[in-house]
C-alpha cells in the first residue's frame, strides 16, 4: 500500500500547559503530513497536553493516494515542512491538491516571512513559526481553521442554493410572462391577417403598435432571462460550423426593413470568400442584432450603418466583425462603462423607454462564451463602431489532438470518411434537426473516442447534410470503419422510411503522400490543410449549385 | 368532401389554445383539445389526431410524461411540444423522448405552419391526397 499509516510516535517532553478540551466535542482528526527532513519538535510534541483532543495519522503523499487520503477521516491536514525551500512549497501545494476541501496548516522551522506568504499563495490557511507558537496558541488556531472552513463550506453551499433558486425563480416568472404573451400575439396575429373580418386602415395601424409592443415585452424578457443566465454562469453556447456570410445576410435583411423605416442607410462589406466560423448560430444572431439594433436607435434619419467583416490581425483564428454608426458617438467618460450590466449613457436616460440596460452586457457576455472579444471605438459626435471576434471553424484545432498521439504511437496513415445524407427525390425539404441529431448520435457510435473525431455537421448541397469523421486508420480500418457507418445508418428507421439517399466515401492520407519524415506538428498542419480544402472544394460547389 | 387533416392541441391555456385553434381552422385543419393530461391521453386514442401539439407545463404531468405516456400507447401521430418555459435542456428532453420538434411561446405562425407541415410530411397543407 501506498498510503503509510503510522501510529502517533511516543513524544517528548510537552513544551507548553494543557489546553482544556472543549467540552462535549469529539476528537478532531488530524492528518499529518512530515516529508523530508523536519526540524525542531514535532506537532505531537505539541499536542501532547491535549491527548484526546487530537487524533494525529501520518499520512503520506505519493502517486495514487489521493483517493485513499481523501477517504481517511480527517478535520485538518498539517504540513511540517522540511528546511528545503522548494521542496516545501510543493508539499504545501500537492497536500493542498489532494485534499481541496480541508483546512491546511503549515509549521515550520524557519521566521522566514516571505515562505509563510508564499505557502498560504500555495492554498494554506495559516502557517506558524515553531519556536515562536505555543501549544494553546496552536490549538486555538486550529480550531478556529476548522470552525473558519465550516463556515466558508456553509456559505459555499447557500450560495449554490441561492443561484438554484434564482434560476428556479426565473424559469417560473418567464413561463408566467411568456404565456399571457403568447396568447396576445396569437389574438393580434389573428386580427392582422383579417381571419374575423377586415380591418380598417386605423384599427390596423392601432394592431401594429400592439403588435410591436409585445414583442419589445418578448424582448425584454428574454433580456432579462439571459443576464441573470450569465450571472449564474448558466448562459450556454452550442457550437457549430456555420457560414458567417450566410448569416449576416439574414440579420441584414431584417434590419435593411427597419433602416429604411428610420431613413438609414445600411449597408455591408464582406470579403469575397469568409472562412466558415466555429459558432452558436442563433447566439451570434443575437450578438449582431445587439449590435444593429443599438445602431438602429441611436443614428438620426439620414445617418449610415455599416457591417464590415475581416480577418483579425490581432488573432489569426478569429474573425472580426464590425458594426458602425454615423450616430451621435459616446462620450469618453462613458466608454469604458458601456458593457457593463444595467449601464445606461446620458443619450438613453433621455428617452422614454430606456430599456434595461442589459443589451450590451448580454452581447459582451456572449462574445465571450465563445472565446472572442468585443470593443468599442467611438468619438463624440462622429459615430461609433462596435468590433467583435469569433473564432475561425477550424479542422485544424479538432483533429490536433487525435493527430499528436496517433504520430507518437508511430502512425502513418489517416483516414477521411464523407457521410453524405439527401432527402428523398423531388421533396428538397430539410431534414428535421431531431432526424439529424439521431444520425449524428448513430455516427457518434460508430466512432472510437480518443482514434476518431466527428466533426460539427456541415450543410452540403440541395439541401443535403455532411457528416466528417476524421479516422485514425489505416486503409483496413478505414473500410470497416465506413462499412459499418455505412450500415448503422442504413438501419435507422428514418432512413429507410423517408428514402433518404445515403453517400459514404472514404480517403486515407499517408504520412508519406504529405511530407517526407515530417514531425507531428507538420503532419497535423498539412493534413488539416487537406481536410479543410477537401471541405471548402464541397462548399464552393454547394455555393455554385 | 375532402379528408381534413385533424390536430390535437394539448394545452391548459384557454385563451391560448382558442387563438391557435381558429389560427389553424383557416388553415384548413380539423380540431380537438384537450386541456390537461389524462384528457389528451383519451383524445389521443379517440380522436386519432395526424398531429399533436403538446404543451410542456400541465396539470396532471409534464408534457415529456405525456409524451412517454403516448409512446407506451403506441401513438404515432407526430408531436410538436410548445412551452413558454425556459428550461434550457427542453428542446433536447423533449426530441429525445420522441417529439417531432421543440418550439418555444410565443411562437411564431410561419414557423409553426412550416413545422405542421414537415411533421405531417408534405407541403400540401390541410388536405389528404
Amino acid at each position: 500500500m501506498a498510503l503509510q499509516l503510522v501510529a502517533a510516535r511516543p513524544t517528548a517532553k510537552s513544551r507548553n500547559a494543557k489546553t482544556p478540551p472543549i467540552p462535549g466535542s469529539a476528537p478532531m482528526h488530524v492528518l499529518l503530513f512530515e516529508e523530508g527532513r523536519v526540524k525542531g519538535p514535532s506537532l505531537e510534541q505539541f499536542l501532547r497536553p491535549c491527548q484526546g483532543e487530537f487524533q494525529i495519522s501520518h499520512a503520506r503523499l505519493q502517486a495514487g493516494t489521493h483517493q485513499e487520503l481523501s477517504e481517511m477521516p480527517s478535520d485538518v491536514a498539517v504540513v511540517d515542512m522540511p528546511l528545503d525551500r522548494i521542496s516545501s512549497l510543493d508539499a504545501v501545494r500537492r497536500t493542498r491538491a489532494a485534499l481541496p476541501g480541508i483546512p491546511l496548516l503549515v509549521l515550520t522551522e524557519t521566521t522566514d516571512e516571505a515562505l509563510g506568504l508564499q505557502a498560504m499563495r500555495e492554498g494554506a490557511h495559516d502557517c506558524f513559526v515553531k519556536s515562536k507558537i505555543t501549544t494553546s496558541a496552536l490549538v486555538r488556531a486550529m480550531r478556529r481553521t476548522i470552525e473558519r472552513q465550516k463556515l466558508q463550506h456553509v456559505l459555499e453551499e447557500t450560495r449554490q442554493q441561492q443561484a438554484r433558486l434564482t434560476d428556479e425563480f426565473l424559469s417560473h416568472v418567464s413561463h408566467e410572462l411568456r404565456s399571457p404573451l403568447a396568447a396576445m400575439h396569437q389574438f393580434v396575429s389573428l386580427l392582422l391577417d383579417n381571419i374575423p373580418g377586415e380591418l380598417n386602415a386605423e384599427q390596423r395601424e392601432f394592431l401594429e403598435i400592439v403588435a410591436r409592443n409585445t414583442s419589445e415585452l418578448r424582448g425584454l424578457i428574454d433580456d432579462l432571462l439571459d443576464a441573470t443566465r450569465a450571472e449564474t454562469g448558466k448562459l450556454t453556447v452550442e457550437r457549430a460550423c456555420i457560414s458567417a456570410s450566410q448569416l449576416i445576410h439574414a440579420v441584414m435583411q431584417r434590419y435593411s426593413v427597419i433602416a429604411q423605416e428610420r431613413g438609414l442607410r445600411l449597408s455591408n462589406q464582406l470579403p469575397f470568400r469568409l472562412p466558415a466560423i466555429s459558432a452558436d448560430p442563433q447566439r451570434t444572431r443575437q450578438i449582431l442584432s445587439n449590435l444593429l439594433d443599438n445602431a438602429c436607435k441611436f443614428t438620426p434619419a439620414g445617418g449610415e450603418i455599416a457591417v464590415t467583416v475581416a480577418a483579425d490581425e490581432n488573432s489569426p483564428a478569429f474573425l472580426r466583425f464590425s458594426v458602425a454608426d454615423s450616430g451621435p458617438g459616446i462620450p469618453a467618460e462613458s466608454l469604458p462603462h458601456v458593457f457593463d450590466r444595467l449601464y445606461q449613457g446620458a443619450a438613453v436616460a433621455q428617452q422614454s423607454r430606456r430599456g434595461l440596460g442589459l443589451g450590451l452586457h448580454i452581447t459582451r457576455e456572449l462574445v465571450t462564451r465563445h472565446g472572442g472579444t468585443i470593443w468599442v471605438e467611438s468619438q463624440f459626435g462622429k459615430g461609433t463602431t462596435f468590433h467583435f471576434t469569433l473564432p475561425i471553424f477550424s479542422v485544424e484545432s479538432l483533429i490536433a489532438p487525435l493527430i499528436r498521439s496517433a504520430a507518437a504511437a508511430g502512425k502513418k496513415a489517416f483516414a477521411l470518411i464523407t457521410v453524405l445524407l439527401t432527402p428523398p427525390n423531388g421533396t428538397r425539404q430539410p431534414f428535421s434537426e431531431r432526424f439529424l441529431a439521431a444520425a449524428g448520435q448513430t455516427l457518434t457510435r460508430c466512432t472510437l473516442p480518443d482514434v476518431d473525431v466527428l466533426l460539427p455537421r456541415m450543410d452540403g448541397p440541395n439541401q443535403s447534410a455532411k457528416f466528417l469523421i476524421f479516422a485514425s486508420a489505416n486503409d483496413k480500418g478505414a473500410r470497416v470503419l465506413s462499412q459499418r457507418v455505412q450500415e448503422q445508418l442504413q438501419s435507422m428507421p428514418e432512413v429507410q422510411a423517408e428514402q433518404t439517399s445515403l453517400s459514404v466515401s472514404t480517403t486515407v492520407l499517408r504520412s508519406s503522400d504529405i511530407a517526407e519524415g515530417s514531425g507531428p506538428e507538420e503532419l497535423l498542419r498539412s493534413i488539416a490543410t487537406k481536410v479543410q480544402r477537401r471541405i471548402e472544394d464541397q462548399e464552393g460547389r454547394t455555393q455554385n449549385a | 368532401m375532402p379528408d381534413k387533416r385533424k390536430i390535437l392541441i394539448v394545452d391548459d391555456d384557454k385563451d391560448f389554445v382558442r387563438g391557435l385553434a381558429v389560427r389553424l381552422k383557416t388553415q384548413g385543419f380539423e380540431i380537438a383539445t384537450a386541456p390537461d393530461a389524462i384528457a389528451a391521453i383519451s383524445a389521443a386514442r379517440k380522436e386519432s389526431p395526424d398531429l399533436i401539439l403538446l404543451d410542456y407545463a400541465m396539470p396532471g404531468g409534464t408534457g415529456l410524461t405525456v409524451l412517454e405516456r403516448f409512446k407506451s400507447l403506441m401513438v404515432i401521430s407526430p408531436i410538436i411540444v410548445l412551452s413558454a418555459s425556459d428550461i434550457l435542456d427542453l428542446p433536447n428532453q423533449a426530441t429525445k423522448a420522441g417529439a417531432f420538434a421543440f418550439l418555444r411561446k410565443p411562437v411564431d405562425n410561419s414557423i409553426l405552419m412550416r413545422t405542421i407541415q414537415r411533421a405531417l410530411g408534405d407541403g400540401a397543407a390541410a388536405v389528404r391526397s
